[in-house]
């Protein structure tokens, strides 16, 4: 089995953060969403 | 940035593979807490409630907004930053991140944090957010830090919208209270970067920054503190008397200021040879003081917005 070389390990790091990141991003916009929306979540016509 | 440095530090971090870690370091998170804090205060103290996960989103956009312009100052300074020991283990100076993408993250962060505090919030928050990222990075940074001794007087500015641009975002407006949050982070910079100066006078004067113990002396500088401290006081008891304020507040800033005023007269009082001899530790006290000092004035803000939560009908004076 190939040992992970320095290189791979911190690039694995900048991965894992920047998924941790965009996961964040995207829980934020969808309740921020949820909330201007306001009352009218659920109602297109509302 | 000099060419040659910038050649220098470009080539070492071709080679270098940067952790993430490295990209938290570049949004400076120290400063950054200190920013989250008092744009809490100033979110917190506002005297209209929002819902708190636009709350979290707008305080969220301060914040990277305040690291991104960290990022732009990192990538303009890796020059003399490389050659202080105080950052000279920054990613850039250390070869981790490459100058451009320094540039490249900054700018990005910056367009990302002013329009979804436009969206988040409103208009005014992110034009006072957008007009913040300028100050530092441009004003400050390439402009004052290393032309005049009043850099960080007038750079100071920077450091003092956080509070500013967090109450605009609740109220969408800057009213007097907001200003008086800023004028206390305003007037608080000088004595608490020139008794950092004080203890890194050696660094400053390597790399050419006139700072002002570099440029006027130590004996000036020391009186100089003693004078913004004296001009902190009334400053900070004025917004006891806003809606922001309360008499918590007012009480924090008392205690708060004397014992600013012990440090600072301890500072102003003894000459070069007493601090040399201890190691500066008056000016290394005076400093620690001054940031736990202005944690303490913004967290008054924020006890007495608790206290007007939770007892009705305070019947507290507003002058301003």
């Amino acid at each position: 089995m190939r040992k992970d070389h320095e290189i791979h390990r911190r690039r694995r790091s900048r991965n894992l953060g920047l998924l941790a990141v965009l996961l964040c991003l995207i829980a934020l916009l969808y309740f921020v969403t949820i909330v201007k929306m306001g009352a009218n979540v659920g109602n297109p016509w509302g | 940035m000099t060419d040659i440095a910038s050649a220098q530090i470009g080539t070492a971090a071709q080679a270098a593979e940067p952790e993430f870690r490295d990209f938290v370091a570049l949004l400076k998170p120290r400063v950054m807490s200190l920013v989250v804090f008092t744009a809490l205060a100033g979110m917190v103290a506002a005297p209209i409630a929002i819902h708190p996960v636009v709350a979290l989103a707008s305080l969220l956009c301060i914040a990277v907004g305040a690291g991104a312009s960290g990022a732009l100052n990192m990538w303009w300074d890796a020059d003399i930053d490389a050659r202080m020991s105080r950052t000279r283990n920054r990613p850039v100076p250390r070869g981790m991140i490459a100058p451009g993408e320094a540039l490249g993250f900054g700018l990005g962060l910056s367009l990302i944090s002013v329009l979804m505090l436009s969206i988040f919030a409103n208009p005014l928050a992110a034009g006072l957010l957008a007009f913040t990222i300028f100050f530092y990075a441009v004003v400050y940074t390439m402009w004052l830090k290393r032309s005049t001794p009043q850099n960080i007087v007038i750079g100071g500015a920077a450091g003092a919208f956080p509070p500013m641009i967090a109450w605009a975002a609740v109220t969408g407006e800057v009213s007097s209270a907001s200003v008086l949050m800023f004028l206390v982070i305003f007037v608080w910079t000088p004595p608490h970067f020139w008794a950092l100066a004080l203890f890194r006078n050696d660094d400053y004067a390597r790399v050419g920054v006139p700072m002002m113990p570099v440029v006027a002396g130590e004996p000036a500088t020391r009186r100089l503190i003693w004078l913004y401290t004296l001009a902190l006081m009334p400053v900070t008891i004025a917004p006891a008397f806003t809606v922001a304020g309360g008499p918590i507040y007012l009480a924090v800033a008392l205690v708060a200021n004397a014992v600013f005023l012990h440090r600072a007269w301890r500072v102003a009082r003894r000459g070069q040879d007493q601090a040399i001899g201890d190691g500066y530790r008056a000016e290394k006290k005076l400093f620690g003081v001054s940031i736990l000092y202005l944690f303490a004035l913004f967290g008054a803000f924020i006890a007495d917005a608790v206290l007007r939560t939770v007892v009705v009908g305070i019947d507290w004076p507003v002058w301003f």
